[in-house]
């Protein structure tokens, strides 16, 4: 009991010292009172203001493919001096992953000292630690995205957003309560400069109203699609790899190296086509057209070639925006030949490339509307240039150039397709009450 | 908010206080003037230019700033001379812009009450009945009753003779002007004569505001509700 008081006291004696020169509050023994009390003093430190002369501080969340692909590449950057960025931490629930991902920032030119981390909350603690980018796979996104924004963190998330667009509303709210946030999805087409010219020119009613479009995401591959991500036989569960942890969200799932390392493949895990590489083609034609939340989305297709994938290798969707406005999306696994990428307007159609942008008028108004090409910048690789523009955006505290608000959007779209692919039905949106119905 | 907060609490809501104390932390990144990354530093830079969307929590901070700045005449004035109506709150769409871009805005008169008031909000959701909150001594807000079933005891001033009064479920707030603060009345721009300030009422937010209002005016006004007590000490 002596302990105890004496301990009291002393905890009085900190608020008391803190108190002299303000002459304020002293807090009463007594009324502190009892043996079963607690106090803990101090609050801990958290990411400050620093001066833009500093290397902006960043931990990678996810160090597979992706994750080992930022970091080589924002060491790349740095030694062409876009960016000055130290990836000081890494963090992956696999330890033979987040290794090899050390060994392949020490081979790509870190200087600097990293840590690890095998839980993405340990590493949220790291004060010194402004950015996170998060690569881990996108049934963990929202959970992971919502605490490193209220850790104070600016954050990249590796696409698709999430997995459902129920998350993606969630964070769409968070996001919208952290104003001062950089967060930024990692759609790296919305960079190219045809979108923002064919935006403008939509905007200035160059083509009347837009009222179909259309873009693709098509590739092939002899084998199937996302069979070249190799198991590597080091993973044990339990030894160096925390399986529970990687499910997390999804609850308790057995351990399948198949699904660890091709989780895009997977109905459970992933949209597949839609969401893994559509998203790249829908994001930047939204952002273009402005037209909008969906309101109606159908999709088909199938499993027309590789039979072994549980998601699908050909998928068709059809999708309609409140602004009167129709979609249509194609994506393959199984054949290359997409369809290009185009806006019809009342007026005038847009064709576009990835810097070109051609403007052609409709035959009924040929004679008041003149053809126009713009050719864009050549700007480089579009992902350098979201991760430049993202550190920038840190620094500046500028708007995000790949903003939550969109991407919440997008992933109506994706996971609406999804489900439609799943079970045959359209799905409406009603962008009011933010809420989906199977029609 | 450059200063130390202390929670005290029953053991067994060890854990809650934790997340009480990270709660703070939270706000105290958000409301920071001094970095560039904060919410408050983001609304200087950015909501002249057009209305930013803020969380409920932040509206209804604003709310109050602004509120105690009307009643107390602009003797509390977190735009430093801008007044009330240099601040537009839309309630309907949770936004706030700022009338110039000369206004700028700095939450510190009101940021720790603010902070005290969610860490608060957190530990009653998570059914903590008693606790004594304050931050640098100055804000102070007590849950419930002290283990001895009375409030918690709390003297105004280290001296020996300080009063001492008795918080239950309420926030107190000081405020004081010594010789090297050199408060600013911010009206007149006019340096406040030395005297302490506490008010103790239902709420550390307009506690905290009401507060630095009265240390600036030296007296209680006709605008502060009936429902607060005053006690001055120094010149009036």
């Amino acid at each position: 009991m002596n302990d105890d008081r004496s301990d009291r006291r002393d905890f009085l004696k900190k608020s008391a010292a803190l108190a002299a020169g303000t002459a304020l509050a002293t807090l009463d023994a007594e009324s502190i009172g009892a043996s079963e009390l607690w106090a803990r003093p101090g609050t801990a430190p958290r990411p400050g203001a620093r001066t833009s002369a500093e290397p902006v501080r960043i931990g990678i969340i996810g160090t597979g493919g992706m994750g080992t692909e930022h970091l080589r590449a924002f060491q790349r950057l740095n030694s062409a001096g876009r960016t000055d960025v130290q990836i000081v931490a890494l963090c992956d629930v696999c330890r033979p992953r987040l290794e090899a991902a050390g060994h392949a920032l020490r081979e790509a030119g870190a200087r600097y000292d990293f840590r690890y981390f095998t839980d993405y909350r340990e590493l949220l603690r790291d004060a010194s630690i402004q950015g996170v980018l998060i690569a881990a796979p996108e049934h963990w996104h929202a959970a992971m995205a919502t605490l490193a924004i209220r850790a104070g963190r600016d954050v990249y998330i590796e696409k698709p957003m999430t997995l459902r667009h129920e998350d993606a509303l969630r964070l769409r709210d968070v996001v919208a309560a952290h104003p001062e946030r950089i967060v930024v999805v990692g759609t790296q087409y919305v960079t190219y400069p045809s979108y923002a010219d064919a935006k403008r020119l939509i905007a200035e009613g160059k083509i009347g109203k837009p009222v179909f479009s259309q873009t693709s995401y098509c590739r092939n591959s002899k084998d199937g699609e996302w069979l070249y991500y190799e198991i590597d036989p080091q993973w044990q569960p339990g030894v160096n790899l925390d399986w529970n942890a990687w499910t997390g969200p999804l609850g308790r799932q057995p351990w399948s190296p198949e699904v660890y390392a091709r989780w895009r493949r997977f109905r459970k895990y992933s949209t597949g086509i839609i969401g893994d590489l559509l998203v790249h083609r829908i994001t930047p034609l939204m952002m273009a057209l402005d037209v909008g939340w969906p309101i109606r989305i159908v999709a088909s297709g199938g499993h027309y070639v590789d039979k072994a994938m549980e998601n699908h290798d050909q998928v068709n969707i059809n999708i309609e925006f409140e602004n009167e406005h129709t979609m249509i999306v194609a994506g393959s696994t199984a054949n290359e030949v997409g369809l290009e990428t185009m806006i019809r307007g009342h007026r005038a159609n847009l064709y576009l490339g990835d810097r070109r942008l051609t403007l052609r008028p409709e035959r009924i108004y040929a004679e008041e509307v003149e053809e126009q090409t713009f050719e864009g910048e050549d700007l480089g690789d579009p992902q350098d240039l979201l991760r430049v523009r993202w550190i920038d955006a840190i620094r500046t505290r500028g708007p995000s150039p790949s903003p939550v608000d969109l991407g919440a959007q997008v992933m109506v779209v994706v996971d609406l397709a999804s489900r439609s692919m799943w079970d045959g039905h359209a799905y409406a949106f009603d962008p009011r009450r933010l809420k989906a119905r199977r029609i | 908010m450059g200063t130390r907060f202390e929670l005290v609490l029953p053991a067994a809501d060890a854990a809650v206080g934790e997340a009480a104390l990270a709660e703070i932390e939270y706000w105290h990144a958000r409301l920071n003037r001094f970095a560039a990354d904060s919410l408050v530093s983001h609304l200087n830079r950015f909501a002249a230019a057009a209305p930013v969307r803020i969380d409920a929590a932040t509206f209804a901070l604003l709310r109050v700033a602004l509120d105690v700045c009307r009643a107390s005449d602009g003797a509390f004035d977190i735009t430093l001379g801008g007044g009330a109506d240099a601040l537009e709150l839309d309630e309907p769409r949770s936004t706030v812009r700022f009338q110039s871009a000369a206004v700028r805005i700095d939450l510190g008169g009101i940021a720790k009450g603010h902070a005290l008031e969610q860490a608060a909000a957190l530990l009653r959701a998570h059914g903590t009945t008693q606790a004594l909150l304050h931050g640098g001594t100055s804000s102070v807000l007590a849950l419930g009753s002290a283990p001895s079933g009375d409030g918690w005891k709390v003297a105004l001033g280290p001296e020996p003779d300080a009063p001492v009064v008795a918080l239950q479920d309420r926030a107190l707030s000081l405020s004081a002007n010594v010789a090297r603060d050199h408060v600013l009345d911010p009206r007149a721009r006019s340096e406040v004569p030395a005297r302490t300030v506490a008010v103790i009422g239902p709420d550390a937010c307009r506690a905290d505001a009401w507060s630095t209002a009265l240390l600036v005016l030296g007296s209680r006004p006709a605008g502060l509700d009936v429902a607060w007590q005053t006690h001055f000490r120094g010149a009036q």
